[in-house]
């Protein structure tokens, strides 16, 4: 019933041995791969840049720390003004954080579900913090609230201490860590689109019913991210807050300023010591937000999916 | 276009005051303060020589520092994206170091390496070369504050880059190198110049990690946000001003050229598939 | 230039892409490699272009063997179905690009490079635009200046992957007889992959089918769709039904009658007629013809086209009902079976 199959095949042309031989000796490489050389040195130069620059930093802290032994370590952490420093790190970052976290959902809520003129300027002023030094960010409040300040003398006579006080710590915090979850959400949502919300509308929910039970579980692993950056740097901002802060030991030194003070009164392990608990908190950090990376990369805005 | 999506009054309220009570109105004030002082009288006092050496310190040492982090975030980025091997997630994850852990913590980790009796600082002392308490010490804490940037933002752009680009230059004949520099690295150069631009900002600005490791000596490796403090220090609020506004307004011309350099490569190479 | 490959396998860790695949293409031939997505046709082309190295088998070029050539050295001329134009070139510098890596002696000046591209370029009938970045060109523009940049590097094989499988339904026509035009004109032996049967029936030469990492038949076009050697090239090309029949004495049994078809070569026991529309037809009265009953009716182009089931054995299938004849679903018409292929089950 079928015809005779064409041929499809000539017989080659080179003797068989001779295409073995060339088989063996020759390995082609895919178009696409790098030389191995080029390879190797690659990967050799750029662990060993960040190896130099990033990780021997990061070991040098831990290992002055513990220079003079554990018990060194563990005296210096109970100093009066270590556990103050630490108290006021964590108050200051219980303050910030939540406000971070309000003013970002509400900032990325109007921007990514609404369109309004002026949207793409806002978008610039919630990113202005990020391209202020924190020292102008410090100055700015001084220039405000300070003793020569445009509403210091008001706010003094009211009773109301700012500068060289906890509420400015406070504020320069806030400052600087503006921009941190806004900056996660705004990509997200604006990528989630306003569907999900319109559809519980539809279905009669109401507008914070809807936000809590829809747009929330949808956010919650991004807004965990924004919030981690955020908490690291609340605890860890140095600049701002060191222009504010007077650096009055036991009330105004957060951590990051207690560690500057005990340096340059050359107690060299006790500065170490408490910058290895800043240390391990930007290890935790780091931990956690590969962490997200990788598990909830779908759900983290999408510059950091990998 | 009306949303039925409820709550833009309320967000876009609390937006506002929030970033008008913390960010904008205290920015007005520096603003205003140096508006006191006249465009004649900021100049005047950015070029007050020991004003002046600051600024050129940072911005200087910054531009270097920026120049190192785009070669070697470029190196970085490409071998996280293009190669496999142990140990690769956790060199990714170091890259954020910089942006993880606190500067304070950071300078005075640097200044303990590179002064005359540490780590790395002992390797050179034999040779008479001093790192820490000098400018070059601020040049690699700057280094350190600045990686991320490049590596960060050319990342993305090397991972979406089509692989049958590189195939299309083989079959073409151009060799290994030859399609690196001519056909994939091109499309990267406004990735890399955004990441170079950002590094350079955050090292006009930066402070804490450099104050330690810096040695502060006016004229020689005094930075301008240091000077900052000092005159705050001084009580002398329109030099503090002055410097303040010079970095400003620099900052503000940078995120102005990036803007522009992004929709200039948009226009030019449009979206393509 | 003609191609020869030989015995190719490609492993992709435990599943095999191509079972060792052999294939002759003589020089100045246009070849489709046609197959449905996982046959293996993207890797056989990109094995021949040297982009994919096969587990075993050879390639040859003419007399060499280039099974261990780079794909830096084997020139040849790529087009990819993404079209992978350098973005931050002009088109000019896309189509220059071949010769302007070459090697020092080889490359041509400047000035020649730009005359060769623009002839080319003119080629593909895209003058006056050679300023343009490929972003600003449309999508058949684009496989325009594709396909320029890979004859620019006066290339011993053309290689195209899906070329027009990125395009809207009347470029792709358009783009289609243009293409054999430009081969015609310029004689290169040329190897196209593509899904669509049409397009490679309607284009090549010769067309060789793909199923599973194997050829299951080469041949010109009027061969794979008259004389299909396979039950998966009859149904991969055109449409078709399969009815289960008997081989017995020599003869096709349907349905307890003896069809009009000759059994030679087919061992006895079931077996499967293979029908194409067009291969059964209503007759007038029984006689010889089977008894079916129209299920539905629907307009097809010129003709109708009558879904029927035959009464005796379950078999469900479509013919072609000229116009001109009234037929209506319910209906009870025999129908004569006038040529088909029976396959082995």
């Amino acid at each position: 019933m079928s015809d005779s199959p064409l041929r499809a095949v000539a017989p080659p042309l080179v003797p068989s041995a001779t295409l073995t031989r060339a088989a063996s000796t020759v390995r082609l490489r895919p178009a696409t791969e790098d030389p191995p050389v080029l390879k190797y040195v690659l990967i050799a130069v750029a662990v060993l840049f960040l190896a130099l620059f990033l990780v021997l930093p990061l070991v040098a802290v831990f290992v002055e720390a513990f220079r003079k032994g554990a018990e060194a370590y563990w005296t210096s952490l109970q100093d009066e003004d270590a556990v103050a420093a630490i108290k006021l790190t964590l108050t200051v970052a219980a303050i910030a954080v939540p406000v971070n976290i309000v003013f970002g959902i509400a900032a990325a809520w109007c921007i990514a579900k609404f369109e309004f003129p002026g949207k793409s300027l806002l978008v610039s002023l919630i990113d202005l913090p990020f391209s202020v030094s924190p020292v102008v960010a410090g100055l700015v409040y001084v220039l405000l609230f300070g003793a020569q300040g445009l509403m210091g003398p008001t706010m003094k006579a009211y009773g109301i201490e700012v500068i060289f006080a906890v509420p400015g710590i406070v504020l320069a915090t806030i400052f600087v860590t503006l921009p941190f979850v806004a900056r996660e959400l705004i990509p997200l949502m604006e990528e989630q689109g306003t569907t999900d919300e319109e559809a519980a509308l539809s279905l009669g929910a109401g507008g914070l019913k809807t936000f809590m039970r829809v747009t929330l579980p949808n956010i919650k692993w991004g807004l965990l991210y924004g919030v981690l950056l955020c908490n690291a740097r609340a605890m860890g901002e140095f600049g701002a807050v060191s222009v504010v802060s007077g650096h009055i030991r036991g009330v105004t030194n957060t951590m990051p300023l207690q560690v500057e003070v005990l340096y340059n009164e050359y107690n060299a392990v006790a500065a170490f010591t408490i910058a290895s608990l800043l240390a391990l908190l930007a290890l935790v950090t780091l931990a956690l937000k590969a962490l997200l990376e990788w598990r909830y990369a779908d759900e983290i805005a999408g510059t950091h999916r990998r | 276009m009306r949303s039925v999506v409820p709550g833009f009054g309320v967000a876009l309220g609390l937006t506002l005051a929030l970033l008008t009570a913390i960010v904008l109105l205290p920015l007005a004030a520096l603003v205003l303060r140096a508006s006191e002082l006249g465009f004649a009288g900021v100049a005047k006092l950015a070029m007050e020589p020991r004003i002046f050496a600051a600024l050129k310190t940072s911005f200087g040492l910054s531009l270097a520092a920026a120049v190192v982090n785009g070669v070697f975030g470029v190196i970085t980025a490409w071998v996280l994206v293009r190669y496999r091997f142990p140990g690769r997630r956790l060199l990714d994850a170091a890259v954020d170091l910089p942006f993880a852990l606190p500067t304070a913590v950071a300078g005075i980790a640097l200044a303990a390496l590179y002064a005359p009796n540490g780590w790395v600082g002992s390797l050179f002392a034999p040779y008479d070369i001093k790192i820490a308490y000098t400018p070059v010490g601020i040049f690699i804490a700057l280094v350190f504050v600045g990686l991320p940037f490049v590596v960060r933002t050319v990342q993305p752009v090397l991972a979406e880059a089509e692989h049958e680009i590189e195939e299309a230059a083989a079959t073409l004949g151009a060799g290994r190198i030859r399609t690196i520099l001519r056909v994939l690295l091109p499309p990267l150069t406004p990735a890399i110049l955004t990441g170079v631009a950002m590094s350079f900002a955050r090292g006009v600005g930066e402070y804490g990690s450099v104050i330690f490791i810096a040695g502060n000596i006016p004229y020689v490796s005094e930075i301008a946000p240091l000077l900052i403090v000092v005159k705050l220090e001084e009580y002398d609020y329109a030099g503090a001003t002055a410097i303040a506004l010079t970095m400003l307004t620099a900052s503000f011309l940078i995120l102005l050229g990036l803007n522009a350099l992004g929709s200039w490569s948009r226009r030019r190479y449009g979206v393509v598939r | 230039m003609d191609i020869r490959v030989r015995n190719i396998v490609k492993d992709y860790g435990r599943t095999a892409a191509l079972e060792g695949v052999s294939l002759d293409i003589a020089s100045g031939e246009l070849v489709a490699l046609l197959g449905p997505s996982g046959s293996g046709k993207t890797t056989l082309l990109r094995i021949i272009a040297g982009l994919d190295v096969p587990t075993s088998g050879q390639v040859f070029f003419g007399e060499e063997d280039a099974s261990h050539t780079p794909v830096q050295d084997r020139n040849v001329g790529f087009v990819f179905q993404s079209y992978a134009l350098f973005k931050h070139m002009t088109v000019l510098e896309n189509i220059g690009f071949g010769l302007s890596v070459r090697d020092g002696k080889t490359r041509p000046s400047a000035g020649e490079i730009r005359r060769r591209s623009m002839e080319l370029l003119d080629l593909v009938q895209l003058s006056g635009l050679e300023k343009r970045y490929p972003g600003q060109l449309s999508g058949g523009q684009r496989q325009r200046v594709a396909l320029a940049r890979a004859l620019a590097v006066e290339p011993r094989v053309l290689l195209l992957d899906e070329p027009f499988g990125a395009l809207d339904a009347k470029v792709r026509k358009d783009l289609r007889r243009w293409l054999r035009e430009i081969h015609e004109r310029t004689g290169h032996t040329t190897v196209f992959v593509t899904h669509d049967q049409d397009e490679a029936l309607e284009l090549a030469d010769r067309v060789a089918v793909l199923n599973h990492g194997k050829i299951e038949q080469i041949g010109t076009p009027d061969t794979i769709y008259d004389r299909p050697e396979t039950p998966f090239v009859f149904r991969f090309i055109g449409e078709s039904h399969a009815v289960p029949v008997m081989v017995h004495d020599g003869k096709v049994w349907l349905a307890g009658q003896p069809i009009l078809m000759a059994a030679g070569g087919l061992s006895e026991g079931p077996a499967a007629l293979h029908l194409r529309p067009h291969d059964v037809e209503f007759a007038a009265h029984a006689g010889d013809a089977l008894p079916a009953r129209i299920l539905s009716v629907r307009r097809s182009g010129p003709t109708r086209r009558a879904e029927i089931r035959l009464s005796d054995v379950e078999a469900v299938f479509e013919i072609d009902a000229p116009a001109a004849l009234t037929v209506k679903p319910g209906e009870e018409r025999p129908v004569r079976i006038l040529r088909g292929r029976v396959f082995p089950v």
